[in-house]
């Protein structure tokens, strides 16, 4: 904390639009990403986000870091709130083009698998989540086997690769909606 | 000037200058007087009643406030009856205020076991994982556990310093700016420089006392001399700061030759307890008007400090710990495991060091009351004289002591499950919420160790959960066979 620090980001009301989030989440939001930001730099960069201790503890951080990275490798503000407005929960009123809805939150999980942006999900990107998850702790050639099951399994034994609406289909919408939410 | 004018002048600063020193005096006598008698004149306690009566009518008016926008906005919203908010419902308006609830803290791992529905297909189940490390990771930017231990508690109301107020100044009323303006005036021209004689007082009387104690030459003498020198210090002291404790459980108060742990919210937390007994203390030792305050304390009692070189060895802090134990004239040695000041909502993880030294401990919990002032100490936010200011013009310090029966380690028992058992009897007792974290990682980051255990969790759950299916599988094979038989 020290001066220099705006009470308020200048286009919180265009944030909270674009993002559909109320403006006192925005507010809450800027105050931690300012916490975040100890540079003071205006946007984040991957060894901020591994600062946060619980966070650096998640196997997934690496994935979920390249979620709210653009292409210049950092996060700004806009897209912080983006991200984090798909976690609002949702309920069965939510419209399904709502950026919080379980259509949205199922498509960002298609994401979390799909770094390389192809749209589609081969054996091998399940295989790198699942090897992200457990590590060194399961031999990799079980791990491609449960990886084929998924796939398999996903698309109802029908194809080898998953695409969006494979996993849109495959997931219970509540179980998402509930299960991709943070209270707040 | 002239003399006329000389004279003028000379007067009036002659007539300043003997209303200060009689300032001073009534001061030091109503502070000192009760101190060395061990009593309460009770001004204390009656401001602090006054106080929640102020405190319930702000927060009342800001309810009715935000009603009557709400209605100006809607002809639906309905009216707040006018209650009174006792000192209780106030109570409850200091619960810590997160962003989000936190259902998916890392820590929970083990829960995904519980919640992981076993019948469900495999495939469901993999991506329910990798959700709930995603949210979970999720969480943890918008707000984790670690931070939040480390923010000021916020009050669900507003105890009218601007400190605290999270509403703009823009919507107070006439009133409350009033009642503010009040508030200011009180704190800052009043009672402020009359904590600061009183702390004058306090420091003098420490010198005087500890000096003249330490050249005592008869032992037992001594010992009450010095007992009775401390313990005043730290009653004047306890004035200085504007403080009203209260001791619950007063028939588990530590005895000579023990180790007494506690939560740790600032360096005040050894005025709130010292108020009614003295300690020992242990830590490291400073330079700076710390060191010296140190230093007078060590004249007349015993206390351990240490070079920062020597908390490095294990084995000489233990050897210290246990010998100031085994001596029955110590005063019980005061240990803060946490290693770090929290803010007062939480318990963070106990240091095992202590818990390897002693074998039984005396747990105190600590608990601030918010509403009156925050207690609590974030040195990366405030250097000391800045947080000694905050303390001195905050309404008050409220606090509440609760000594907990004395706790033994069990046979067998490590000193880590000892310490955390400890801990959970503080946290409960106090009201504060236990946690696993380690304070320092406030500092420094998480080990690589512990990020592998996360995997070896996991690891395991997958496991269990293909054994649970080939039972499954082996199950209805033999009931499909049965029944082709």
């Amino acid at each position: 904390m020290g001066a220099g620090e705006s009470k308020l980001p200048d286009n919180a009301e265009d944030i909270a639009a674009t993002c559909e989030l109320p403006i006192k989440t925005v507010n809450r939001l800027w105050k931690r990403f300012q916490e975040l930001d100890k540079e003071k730099k205006g946007v984040l960069d991957a060894d901020d986000f591994h600062e946060i201790h619980s966070f650096h503890l998640n196997p997934l951080a690496p994935r979920i870091i390249d979620l709210f990275m653009d292409a210049t490798g950092h996060c700004d503000f806009e897209g912080f709130c983006k991200l984090v407005a798909v976690f609002q929960p949702c309920d069965k009123k939510t419209a399904s083009d709502a950026v919080n809805s379980p259509q949205s939150k199922a498509r960002l999980l298609f994401r979390l698998f799909d770094y390389e942006a192809k749209c589609e999900l081969h054996q091998n990107e399940v295989f790198e989540i699942l090897l992200l998850m457990v590590g060194s702790s399961v031999e990799e050639t079980q791990l491609k086997h449960i990886a084929k099951r998924v796939i398999l399994e996903t698309t109802g034994g029908t194809r080898h690769k998953i695409e969006p609406e494979d996993l849109v289909r495959a997931l219970d919408m509540d179980t998402v909606g509930v299960k991709m939410s943070a209270g707040y | 000037m002239t003399d006329d004018q000389w004279d003028t002048l000379l007067f009036w600063m002659e007539i300043w200058i003997k209303s200060v020193l009689w300032y001073c005096l009534i001061i030091s006598l109503l502070s000192l007087v009760p101190a060395i008698l061990g009593k309460e004149l009770g001004f204390r306690r009656k401001y602090i009643d006054a106080l929640y009566l102020i405190f319930n009518w702000a927060t009342q008016h800001m309810i009715d406030d935000k009603t009557t926008k709400l209605e100006e906005n809607s002809n639906e919203a309905p009216r707040t009856k006018k209650r009174l908010i006792t000192k209780e419902a106030m109570d409850e308006l200091t619960s810590p205020e997160t962003i989000i609830d936190r259902n998916r803290s890392i820590s929970q791992l083990g829960r995904l076991r519980r919640e992981s529905v076993l019948e469900r297909p495999d495939h469901v189940q993999i991506v329910e994982d990798v959700v709930f490390f995603l949210s979970s990771g999720i969480e943890a930017i918008v707000e984790d556990e670690v931070t939040q231990c480390f923010h000021s508690q916020q009050i669900r109301g507003w105890n009218l310093l601007a400190r605290t107020n999270n509403y703009s100044f823009m919507n107070l009323g006439l009133r409350m700016s009033i009642v503010w303006i009040g508030g200011f005036a009180w704190r800052w021209m009043i009672i402020f420089p009359w904590r600061l004689v009183v702390c004058i007082v306090g420091c003098l009387w420490m010198m005087i006392t500890m000096s003249i104690v330490s050249v005592i030459g008869h032992h037992s003498m001594r010992l009450k001399a010095a007992y009775w020198a401390n313990i005043v210090t730290y009653r004047i002291y306890t004035r200085a700061l504007g403080a009203v404790v209260n001791y619950h459980a007063v028939e588990n108060l530590p005895m000579n030759g023990s180790v007494c742990v506690a939560n740790h919210t600032t360096i005040l937390d050894v005025i709130t307890l010292s108020n009614h007994r003295p300690y020992a203390l242990i830590g490291q030792s400073h330079g700076g008007a710390l060191g010296w305050w140190q230093k007078r304390l060590a004249r007349c009692t015993k206390h351990i400090w240490f070079e920062r070189t020597e908390l490095r060895d294990r084995q000489i802090v233990t050897n210290k710990l246990r010998e100031h134990c085994a001596d029955s004239d110590n005063y019980p040695l005061l240990i803060f495991p946490e290693g770090t000041c929290v803010n007062n909502t939480s318990v963070l993880q106990f240091k095992k060091g202590s818990f390897e030294a002693c074998d039984r401990v005396y747990p105190v919990a600590i608990k601030y009351n918010p509403w009156f002032g925050d207690a609590y100490w974030n040195s990366s936010q405030y250097g000391m004289m800045h947080y000694l200011m905050r303390v001195f013009t905050s309404w008050a310090i409220v606090a509440d002591v609760y000594y907990l029966p004395v706790m033994h380690r069990r046979f067998s028992e490590s000193p880590i499950n000892f310490a955390n058992r400890c801990k959970s009897e503080i946290a409960q007792a106090g009201g504060l919420v236990d946690r696993i974290w380690d304070g320092q990682l406030k500092r420094t980051r998480v080990k690589q160790g512990q990020k592998d255990e996360i995997k070896e969790d996991l690891a395991k759950i997958l496991d269990d959960r293909l054994v649970y299916k080939r039972k499954l599988d082996k199950k209805n094979s033999y009931l499909s066979s049965e029944e082709e038989s």
